[in-house]
């Protein structure tokens, strides 16, 4: 009883710190915005349910099924209703931390038992050493990206699965399916799970050799259900795959592509060169590589965990000493100690590579040969997870070992108060918050984290979403990644800095920076913007259907000089797009909101449209006047075409996808008049013909006008779509059966326990 | 098992030894910590020495480290860690094989 109230005071502990040390913020921004903290509902409905188009923030949108994250953004929706009065932010995480200790514990606790007070002390330190582990600091909670849930869903995950498998439970299995269902988005974090993996091999072999029937059939039954729950979004993710077009690659296809395992050479050479294996081995963070890239976090490191480094060798010192005692150890635990050895030795390897002179050429090696393999370009990053997940269970092995061989109980509580201290000096910086209190990147006093969204920004977004477009906006002055900068509410150098919310606030595209074109287009806009070539960087951004230009008025110097505006040197990018620039491609001003925003049309000699007509592709016309358009949906678009008269191109200015199709609006029937070809490198353009359709098809196709020209009404549709809805059933009835089961299970066993209960009496 | 592993060992050693002709290919072709190893192993299971004397060893290069940290020899911290390493792969190795092959309460 005594060891329940204390992992209850712990898991409420845990739970309650980012609210109690790490203020009172939200940390937003990067490169997924994390504003499903703040706007959960906007995100899911504007957002996740996208296939096509309008499934970027600050980019274009090519065919990618975003559901993924729909169930996870419900999930948020529902704490931040459930749990109005606190930040949804710190209580996921809180409740991350702390559930990834307890199910840590619990996960250890299929092999120590409680048989005395120090074998709940050693699964109580292992599992504070995993919550606590630099590894996650530096990786997981540092970008705070879905991944980040990790922490607490594979321990979980783990448990339900050994559980399952040894127990003969298949509720655990359907449970830990749906669970991992729930967080798809850590489906698609594969880099960080893949890595999780590889260190539970030896685990997951030595539970397979002990039941092999049963895990194969369980290991089966899990794959097909989340399979089949997961459908809604993984038919997309590989129908894509299948269907690739012109320069619009996959994320399967680029990460296996030549190119790529090219390039990541020499980023893995980068990235490792200085890695010192002296760092992992005494439970600490690689420092040349903070040093070397110049991480923020550097200075915390040197000034704190540097000087607790000749303290840290108490961690390995007690795995070396378990081994002392593997003769007199009971064979399950020398076998756990020997697998869990096995695991982290092998992840170390993989976390650092700069080992002797054999460690880089194996990990280039398996780099070139191993499909996949591409993904572990940042080995610190993506084998961060594994190596706390390791480290900790080998220290919890040791302690058992330790404890049970050593039986004189002044030792073993001394080795408890080193143990506890060592971990929680070594978590100082991650439990006050340090990590979250470093300034923006080349700054000192500009931070990122915010309360909310200054007034002038929401007058922005209320104004923008009654403008009738489907055309894009475009932010100045361009920066370096595709962020937009948005000033707290309150605080006056705190910024939200990271992708564009406003195609979920305001379902609206937009472009923010250079990240938000295609590398090799970027890069000729860059060179324009540099040479003062101002009305080619206005024929692109006519060319990229921007109708609409937002000036942000209030960049402070400080962020000027920062890394968002330094290409060559620090603020040349902003100092670049200067007066001239702006009086190239501005318009006419639409509205000032206060003193920080300014909504211009795009300069009227690079006015456009997103669907047009035209006779030469490659140049947009002056006159839109025969083409009338409406977007009813991101996959669906309804066109009035008048007084065709001769053959003429249809230009659509959205990327390239041969899943675009037109059809006659009246009869569903496919437009089929010309192929489908490629316009500006990047859109989409199909030739039609009025005299073709006019001796193809019947009359009530089209309206013949007395001067002989055609009025069309055509749909523009993306394909894919047909089987979103497929999707969603075969995932909900799976999901429901699924539930029931669990529902029937949870009522019999409870049934089972009451006529038990009974026949005692 | 130990005289067939042991053969093994000295064969791939001997192997590398006859393929590259110089010493110093070896190292670049196996690299100095796998024929460190093999070497190793194959006194290992002559000499019968036990898993105690690698941890022994490992205490020692864990002790040696933070001293040398601190007064700055990076070098010398880089040899040691990497030592450390392999002895604690020698140690996985060992008790692998003392598990598999010798079914007693090891």
């Amino acid at each position: 009883m005594k060891r329940i109230i204390w992992l209850g005071f712990i898991f409420i502990l845990f739970t309650l710190i980012p609210f109690l040390l790490w203020g009172n913020l939200y940390f937003v921004g990067g490169d997924d915005s994390k504003l499903y903290y703040l706007f959960p509902f906007e995100y899911f409905k504007n957002f996740t349910l996208s296939l096509v188009s309008d499934n970027q923030l600050g980019t274009v949108g090519n065919y990618f099924s975003e559901a993924y994250i729909s169930l996870f953004s419900l999930l948020i929706l529902g704490v931040k209703n459930l749990f109005f009065f606190l930040n949804t932010q710190f209580l996921m995480f809180g409740l991350n931390l702390s559930l990834g200790f307890l199910f840590f514990y619990l996960l250890l606790g299929i092999w120590i038992k409680n048989d005395n007070w120090y074998d709940f002390w050693a699964k109580i330190l292992a599992s504070l050493a995993y919550a606590f582990s630099i590894f996650s600091f530096y990786t997981l909670w540092s970008s705070q990206l879905f991944s980040l849930y990790l922490v607490s869903i594979f321990p979980i995950s783990l448990y339900l699965f050994i559980r399952a498998i040894q127990d003969n439970r298949p509720s655990f299995i359907v449970f830990n399916a749906l669970l991992l269902t729930i967080f798809s988005v850590l489906l698609f974090s594969i880099p960080w799970v893949a890595a999780l993996i590889i260190a539970v091999i030896p685990l997951l072999t030595y539970i397979f050799w002990q039941n092999r029937k049963r895990f194969m059939i369980f290991s089966l039954v899990f794959i097909v259900l989340i399979a089949l729950l997961n459908f809604y979004w993984f038919f997309h993710f590989f129908y894509a795959s299948y269907n690739l077009d012109r320069g619009n690659s996959d994320i399967l296809t680029k990460a296996a592509s030549y190119d790529t395992r090219k390039a990541n050479e020499y980023l893995i050479k980068a990235v490792s060169k200085n890695n010192q294996i002296v760092y992992p081995l005494l439970n600490l963070f690689h420092k040349n590589i903070q040093r070397d890239f110049g991480w923020p976090s550097y200075n915390i490191f040197l000034n704190w965990h540097l000087k607790l480094l000749p303290f840290n060798i108490l961690f390995l010192l007690i795995v070396l000493l378990a081994g002392l005692f593997l003769k007199k150890t009971k064979r399950k635990y020398s076998q756990l100690y020997w697998l869990s050895l096995l695991s982290w030795l092998v992840v170390i390897f993989f976390f650092t590579v700069n080992i002797g002179g054999w460690g880089l050429n194996l990990f280039l090696w398996l780099n070139e040969h191993v499909p996949g393999f591409v993904m572990f370009r940042n080995m610190y990053d993506k084998f961060g997870p594994a190596m706390t997940f390791s480290f900790a269970f080998l220290l919890g092995v040791s302690l058992k070992i330790i404890f049970d061989q050593i039986q004189k109980r002044s030792i073993n509580t001394i080795i408890i108060i080193l143990l506890t201290s060592l971990i929680m000096l070594n978590a100082k910086p991650f439990i006050f918050g340090e990590y979250y209190k470093i300034p923006l990147w080349n700054t000192k006093n500009t931070f990122t984290p915010i309360s909310d969204f200054n007034q002038d920004f929401y007058d922005l977004i209320t104004y923008i979403k009654k403008i009738d477009t489907s055309s894009r906006f475009l932010w100045l002055p361009l920066n370096n990644a595709n962020y937009i900068l948005i000033q707290d509410k309150n605080l006056q150098n705190h910024y939200y800095v990271g992708v564009s919310p406003l195609q979920f606030l305001a379902k609206k595209m937009d472009f923010n920076g250079l990240l938000s074109f295609p590398p090799n287009i970027s890069q000729r806009l860059l060179k324009n913007i540099f040479k003062q070539n101002f009305k080619e960087v206005g024929l692109f951004f006519q060319r990229m259907n921007v109708k609409y230009i937002i000036v942000s008025n209030n960049v402070t110097d400080e962020i000027k000089k920062s890394y968002l505006y330094a290409y060559y040197s620090r603020g040349d990018l902003y100092n670049a797009q200067d007066k001239n620039f702006k009086k190239t491609v501005l318009g006419r001003r639409i509205k000032d909101f206060g003193r920080r925003y300014s909504l211009y049309e795009i300069n009227n000699d690079f006015k456009n449209e997103k669907i047009y007509l035209t006779d030469n592709l490659n140049v947009i016309p002056h006159d839109f006047s025969k083409v009338r358009y409406e977007k009813l949906a991101s996959y669906k678009y309804e066109i009035k075409i008048k007084n065709l008269r001769d053959e003429e191109y249809l230009v659509f200015l959205d990327p390239y996808q041969k899943q675009w199709n037109l059809y006659f609006s009246m009869k569903n029937k496919p437009l089929l008049t010309g192929s489908h070809k490629v316009v500006f490198d990047y859109a989409n353009g199909w030739l039609i013909d009025p005299e073709k359709i006019k001796k193809d098809l019947p009359e009530e196709y089209y309206h013949l006008n007395p001067d002989r020209s055609i009025d069309l009404v055509l749909t523009l549709y993306f394909k894919p779509y047909d089987y979103f809805y497929t999707g969603i059933l075969v995932s909900s009835i799976t999901g429901i059966c699924l539930i029931l089961y669990l529902i029937y299970e949870l009522v019999t066993k409870l049934y089972n326990k009451k006529t038990l209960k009974v026949k005692t009496i | 098992m130990r005289k067939f592993l042991i053969l093994i060992f000295w064969v791939i050693s001997v192997m590398a030894l006859l393929n590259s002709g110089k010493i110093s290919d070896i190292k670049n072709q196996l690299g100095p910590a796998t024929f460190f190893i093999l070497i190793y192993l194959s006194i290992v299971l002559i000499f019968k020495i036990t898993t105690k004397i690698h941890i022994f060893f490992s205490l020692i290069f864990l002790f040696l480290i933070p001293p040398l940290i601190l007064a700055g020899y990076d070098k010398s911290v880089e040899t040691l860690s990497t030592l450390l390493y392999y002895f604690l792969i020698l140690i996985a190795l060992q008790q692998g094989v003392e598990l598999f092959f010798k079914r007693k309460n090891v």
